[in-house]
């Protein structure tokens, strides 16, 4: 499912069931324009908690972001493609199409078992991780645009591909490029640290 | 509802499968619609395929097949970038198809498309019915994915009507690079620039090119003339001066971060690692104990012991004792600094006795050339070495042998240099083995 545009009310409405109140080892951001925070997922059970899957066995890590628009006046737009993770050591990993991260979460194709009686079974399975996959990878994933008005906020997840880097993400920052703020056309660039930075 | 019983449940996963077999529409609207005919493959191993050409270079036909995939909920189970594959396809548990597609360059910067799909069934010939031939639909998708990329000429046009538009330049910038333009992406940097000089990001995007192109002068004078430059600006413009092989320069630019805000960790750090490579033993020896002390969990101070570890500040490539090369040319590769680390995993390589050091020192070096696509470097490092890293059972360079021919599309090479690395045991050889045979 691919997202073009969604409005923050609707993502509000999305999101209102999970809790605002995120670890309190997350960090602050600001800008012009926005405020939020980011947390790591990084652990099997941080990612059984949170999508009922172990998405770190697949070679990825997620952060969930929250993010709200402070003004009274102005308009800001977020890309997905603007979305960035600078590890310390300045590698930078682009934040993955949801649907990316999906298709590594599910199962192979041909790689099911040999008698059709456990074909059925494997059948049942995928179903029924297609659906978990598609209310958890998929529905909160950080839309390809998202435009927040004034005093909206959003929350959604952001996956990244582990790639080379051995360790911890904590010392990351959560970099997202060229919000442009509506009211003036300008746009900024934000950042938050994902743990203990100095 | 009332519940149903497993048995219930296995019936009715029956009837559905059996009623899927016997539906005419899918097969029929399949037949109408068949604009790609079945064509023998270049590639022998391929077989028969259904293909499309077209005027766009592979790495952007690429993007497009795996958005085509996601577009008709298939799923994408391995793809290879490099090669320009993807295989992937759905499957309901009893039955399913496995859809490969291969994006060949062809002459002019062009691609070529090959579609090929693999019915999959655990029922006999019942679930073969059910099963869908998606190489029309895959090929469909594609083609009206593709309409909607603008050609080069239009992104030109549009570029030129609209020079405000930072989007519209970076899209023909992108064009640019995907099609080893760099040329006309040096210029197109240099237009956006003089007309938006206060683009950081495509400041630092255009310098990091530069210093790809070995144009060190280039890129560090385009950093030094950032109007306003903020913390970020000044950060790469050391970064740029310790990759150029400048690193004293870097020196006084982060020497004056430090001073603005003392605890930030990692202008300390950096400035700590350029000052060992500058050849300050006293200014390293001074940043890097701060670093441990300030934050002794953090990574950076891991990193700072490690540098102190190997000497108070870096020797020459040419003089160094090839063990401390090794860990010099390992450490700054690390942190991605693989234009400099090169010249002492290069001397590692070359000095050190057969064995795991010297392996390791390859390694590490053939993963930057990989990594640059810098594909003649790896084969002459390692072929002349093929039979002694066979016999050392060393299959991940030889699978990195076998990747570097893949890159210079010589896949009789890469499949013979793909083999001795999955005999020697190395399992991402063994992955590469199927997809490569396809290449034939």
């Amino acid at each position: 499912m691919h997202f073009t545009l969604v409005r923050a009310s609707v993502l509000l409405l999305l999101f209102n069931s999970c809790a605002p109140v995120w670890a309190q080892d997350a960090s602050a951001g600001r800008a012009e324009v926005l405020k939020g925070t980011a947390r790591l997922v990084e652990t099997k059970e941080q990612s059984e908690a949170e999508f009922k899957t172990d998405i770190i066995a697949k070679g990825m890590v997620v952060v969930l972001l929250t993010l709200s628009n402070p003004s009274e006046d102005a308009t800001a737009s977020v890309r997905r493609a603007d979305v960035l993770l600078r590890t310390e050591f300045d590698e930078e990993l682009p934040a993955l199409e949801a649907q990316r991260a999906y298709d590594r979460l599910m199962m192979k194709i041909g790689g099911g078992p040999s008698f059709a009686e456990f074909g059925i079974g494997r059948a049942i399975v995928e179903g029924s991780k297609k659906k978990t996959l598609r209310e958890t990878v998929l529905r909160r994933a950080l839309p390809e645009l998202v435009e927040l008005g004034p005093g909206k906020s959003v929350e959604a997840a952001l996956f990244f591909e582990r790639g080379k880097h051995a360790g911890s993400f904590a010392y990351s920052t959560l970099i997202i490029r060229d919000v442009l703020k509506q009211a003036d056309g300008r746009s900024v660039s934000f950042s938050m640290s994902l743990g203990p930075q100095r | 509802m009332t519940a149903r019983t497993p048995y219930q449940m296995g019936c009715v996963l029956l009837a559905s499968v059996l009623a899927g077999g016997l539906m005419p529409g899918e097969v029929g609207a399949q037949e109408n619609a068949k604009k790609y005919p079945e064509v023998k493959s270049t590639f022998n191993k391929r077989g028969d395929v259904h293909a499309l050409d077209a005027n766009v270079p592979p790495p952007i036909v690429h993007q497009i097949v795996v958005r085509a995939f996601g577009e008709l909920e298939l799923t994408v189970n391995s793809e290879n970038k490099q090669l320009g594959f993807v295989e992937g396809g759905r499957s309901r548990g009893v039955a399913g198809e496995t859809v490969r597609v291969w994006v060949d360059p062809v002459q002019g910067g062009n691609s070529r498309v090959e579609v090929r799909n693999i019915r999959i069934s655990r029922m006999g010939l019942i679930g073969l019915a059910t099963t869908k031939d998606w190489s029309q639909s895959v090929l469909e998708k594609i083609a009206t994915l593709l309409e909607a990329v603008p050609s080069l000429e239009s992104l030109r046009a549009r570029a030129a009507a609209e020079p405000d538009s930072l989007d519209t330049q970076r899209e023909l910038l992108a064009r640019y690079l995907a099609a080893g333009s760099v040329e006309e992406a040096v210029r197109g940097y240099e237009a956006l620039l003089a007309r938006h000089p206060d683009a950081g990001r495509d400041r630092v995007a255009f310098s990091d090119l530069l210093i790809k192109q070995n144009r060190a002068d280039a890129a560090l004078n385009l950093l030094k003339s950032a109007p306003a430059p903020d913390a970020d600006m000044k950060y790469s413009l050391a970064r740029t001066c310790v990759l150029a092989g400048r690193a004293a320069d870097a020196v006084p630019v982060l020497s004056a971060m430090t001073a603005e805000t003392p605890k930030d960790l990692r202008a300390t750090y950096n400035l700590g690692r350029a000052s060992f490579l500058a050849g300050d033993a006293a200014g390293a020896e001074r940043s890097l104990s701060a670093v441990v002390a300030l934050a002794p969990d953090h990574p950076f101070a891991a990193s700072s012991k490690a540098w102190l570890s190997t000497g108070t500040s870096a020797p020459s490539p040419d003089a160094a004792d090839p063990k401390v090369a090794l860990a010099l040319g390992g450490l700054l590769a690390k942190e991605g600094l693989g234009p400099i680390a090169r010249p002492y995993l290069l001397r590692a390589a070359t000095a050190l006795p057969e064995g795991r050091e010297r392996y390791d020192a390859l390694k590490a070096l053939t993963a930057i050339d990989l990594g640059q696509e810098d594909y003649k470097s790896v084969v002459s490092l390692l072929e002349p070495r093929a039979k002694q890293l066979s016999t050392a059972k060393q299959g991940e360079l030889l699978h990195i042998l076998s990747l570097a021919y893949c890159g210079m599309r010589d896949f009789p090479k890469a499949v013979e240099y793909n083999k001795l690395a999955a005999k020697a045991d190395h399992q991402p050889a063994k992955d590469l083995k199927k997809m490569l045979e396809t290449y034939m």
